[in-house]
């Protein structure tokens, strides 16, 4: 009777341990830190972004094809062909049609949607996934009727849920699952302006607050995956056209300047008008899905004077750089715009107010452009160049994010000559601005939300609150075989070792087994408990963060185990850059609220 | 000539014509035989280190042989102790019949060693002869030349 190696091992080892060997040496060359994994699914949520993308224009093609039979990104032309009481129904249904997709949600879907920007910069990184994809198809609807919206709005939605989802079903930390959110934010706009820089840029000024490496590095290689992923699928082109000279005057460089003054006061008229719509709108005696279809029964009616009052603006800002408008009726058409998307935004049509604040700021800087010339003919300054400028200062005092603003118009135009007079628009616009009141247009998402962790004061927070509730672990009398599976399945550098009851015993270290993990012979005669280092450096989950950073400080290693102060047993893990982030998140607050 | 180093594994003793009634004691006598390079408590620290890493998972390997293992912080080098029996041992819990007995004696810090001599050993112990040759070795120092030969065991 023999219970030898050889008549233990089944007869499929030697080939599973082939594959081990193989899998542990192309690892052991691609191995990741926690850091570098970061960076990995930045990439991936950046390619999911650009699908969302797709799904999107396809979907609103769709959609636009239904309701008006025409060539969706045309709005204004297909409007123009249309009967008048088309021009107001089709808005009109959409918007009614949206708010009853909100009041299905209400009723059935029993999560509260969560905007990204709650998500990431108040919450912990989750969100519902099925509140947000009807929130998401309500803004498809009203996008597509041909209310004065963006279609950034549900594709940075669907982006984000996306990535949001990731991070739940890989068990992500909350600062590492936010991180992962942001990226999709950052993938989404990118995908819908073709501007990787400018997309990063924005949700690192303005949703995570910080410019800082450890959370720009992520969103820089979510976008511009995403970018080229939709350069893969699509081709990539500028999203607007500029051709003609950009400075033609001396006199220019005194002028942007005091456009950037005019577009900073603009700005403020613009958020005021947004939040008065919505207050008014709030105001009657009518359900939501009412309120919508009376915003949509508004911008039909503004369509039937001029079809440029429907879509996201897109067409018009164009039309602004091909200098198609003479001064009045870009007064008109100004005013209508404004009009329409204060109707829109104010009865509760969702969709982004990105693009339709973009044309705002190019229609004042365009007009502004088209007074001077009036008053100083010999000044020949281009109305186009203008426009950009306009927008760019529009953008950067009405976001509250100058760098963002500047980089953004370059992007979208590609236009390296205009970065000057862009720079000159947006400082001086939003030192204007914040000379007033420093407010921003997405001050509200930023201001309210869920409570999470990063809620807490810095002395209540608990390792327990932050801890992924995995660690990768093996049992004290698992054999060689598990932990050579277990380190190529799990991509760890450490592996946990646990007792029957998960009490944490040890760890084993990838480096100290690596040159054997290739020998059969040692598959059933080793065991963890042989090479498990005794009592390592843990986490107790009851410990505040000043502890824990003494912990992580004293010891050089990554991914520390979180364990059970009375049983010792294993409960979840923390990485060093999860809780710097986590303080270096807690800080912004902190500053914001003083 | 110069000491070896910590984690390099060096012969605590042979233990010829060992009797046991089973695993444990097996493991105890060799224990006690190893405890001679050492002091008399590290015996039973060894032995209780031992057996409760042999009720952890068996280390019988078949060929008649089993390699039982104590890993101990307190040590400062790498021991092996053999015994040789004349009558087969019935080993853990499929009282699988053992006649080579290799207890290896390892510090904490010696990871990268213990696999390394547990890599040599195994690739010897695939040699059908080995068994043979060591069980009717003609005195120590056949085994010891033995030990020498394949496993720089001195």
């Amino acid at each position: 009777m023999s219970n030898g190696l050889q008549d233990k091992r089944a007869p499929g080892d030697g080939r599973t341990l082939r594959r081990l060997r193989l899998g542990l040496r192309l690892l052991s060359r691609l191995r990741l830190s926690d850091r570098n994994m970061l960076f990995a699914w930045a990439a991936v949520v950046g390619v999911i972004g650009a699908l969302c993308a797709l799904l999107v224009f396809r979907t609103t093609d769709l959609l636009f094809l239904i309701a008006t039979g025409g060539e969706q990104g045309r709005h204004v032309a297909v409007f123009a062909r249309l009967e008048s009481w088309q021009r107001i129904a089709i808005p009109s249904a959409g918007g009614l049609l949206g708010g009853l997709i909100l009041l299905f949600a209400h009723r059935y879907v029993r999560a509260k949607a969560t905007d990204y920007m709650e998500a990431v910069a108040l919450g912990d990184g989750n969100i519902p996934v099925r509140a947000s994809v009807t929130r998401t198809l309500c803004a498809l609807v009203c996008y597509s009727s041909g209310e004065s919206v963006g279609k950034e709005g549900p594709l940075v939605q669907l982006a984000t849920v996306c990535a949001s989802w990731l991070g739940r079903l890989r068990r992500m930390a909350p600062a590492r699952k936010r991180m992962l959110v942001a990226c999709g934010a950052a993938a989404g706009l990118s995908a819908a302006y073709h501007t990787p820089l400018a997309a990063a840029i924005f949700v690192a000024e303005i949703v995570l607050g910080s410019l800082a490496m450890e959370s720009l590095g992520p969103l820089l290689i979510a976008s511009i995956a995403s970018t080229l992923t939709l350069t893969a699928i699509e081709g990539a082109a500028p999203l607007y056209v500029f051709h003609g000279p950009v400075v033609e005057s001396s006199w220019a460089y005194v002028m942007f300047p005091v456009l950037g003054l005019v577009v900073g006061g603009a700005s403020l008229l613009w958020l005021h008008s947004l939040r008065t719509s919505r207050r008014l709108f709030g105001s009657l005696p009518v359900p939501l899905w009412a309120q919508m279809g009376l915003g949509g029964l508004c911008v039909g009616v503004l369509a039937i004077w001029h079809p440029e009052a429907v879509g996201n603006g897109a067409h018009m800002i164009q039309g602004l750089l091909d200098e198609q408008y003479p001064l009045k009726l870009l007064a008109v058409l100004l005013l209508l715009r404004v009009v329409a998307t204060c109707a829109a935004f104010g009865s509760g049509a969702l969709g982004g107010v990105f693009t339709p604040s973009l044309l705002v700021g190019g229609a004042v800087g365009s007009l502004f452009c088209l007074l001077v010339s009036h008053l100083w003919p010999s000044a020949n300054l281009s109305p186009a160049a203008f426009a950009l400028a306009g927008m760019g200062g529009f953008l950067a005092a009405s976001a509250q994010a100058p760098m963002t603003a500047i980089l953004m118009i370059f992007e979208l135009t590609r236009r390296y000559d205009l970065v000057l007079p862009l720079a000159l628009t947006a400082v001086a616009a939003y030192s204007a601005a914040r000379a007033i009141r420093s407010d921003s247009l997405y001050a509200e998402s930023l201001s309210s939300g869920p409570r999470s962790v990063f809620d807490l004061p810095l002395a209540k927070i608990r390792i327990a609150d932050i801890m992924r509730p995995t660690a990768f672990s093996v049992r004290l009398e698992s054999p060689f075989r598990d932990i050579a599976s277990a380190f190529l399945r799990d991509t760890t550098a450490q592996l946990w070792v646990v007792s029957r009851d998960n009490r944490l015993l040890g760890r084993i270290l990838l480096s100290e087994v690596e040159p054997f993990l290739r020998e059969e012979d040692l598959a059933n005669t080793v065991i963890a408990g042989d090479i498990m280092q005794e009592e390592p450096v843990s986490l107790p989950s009851d410990i505040g963060l000043p502890r824990a950073l003494e912990i992580f400080t004293d010891s050089s290693i990554e991914r520390l185990p979180v364990v059970d102060p009375a049983t010792r047993q294993l409960l979840g893990s923390v990485s060093r850059s999860d809780l710097f982030l986590l303080i270096a998140e807690l800080s912004r607050r902190e500053q914001v609220r003083e | 000539m110069a000491e070896p180093s910590p984690t390099q594994p060096r012969l605590g003793g042979i233990l010829h014509g060992l009797q046991a009634a089973d695993s444990y004691d097996a493991i105890e006598q060799l224990a006690h035989l190893l405890s001679g390079s050492l002091n008399a408590s590290d015996a039973i620290r060894i032995s209780a280190a031992a057996i409760a890493r042999e009720s952890l998972a068996c280390t019988s390997i078949g060929k008649q042989t089993a390699l039982p293992h104590a890993r101990l912080p307190s040590m400062d080098r790498f021991l092996v102790g053999l015994g040789l029996s004349a009558t087969p041992i019935p080993w853990g819990p499929e009282q699988a019949p053992v006649r080579i007995v290799i207890l290896s004696v390892v510090p904490s810090a010696a990871n990268l060693a213990y696999l390394g001599f547990m890599k040599n050993l195994m690739q010897a112990l695939k040699d059908e002869r080995i068994a043979r040759c060591l069980l009717e070795a003609d005195g120590e120092a056949a085994v010891r030349d033995w030990l020498w030969g394949r496993l720089q065991i001195k």
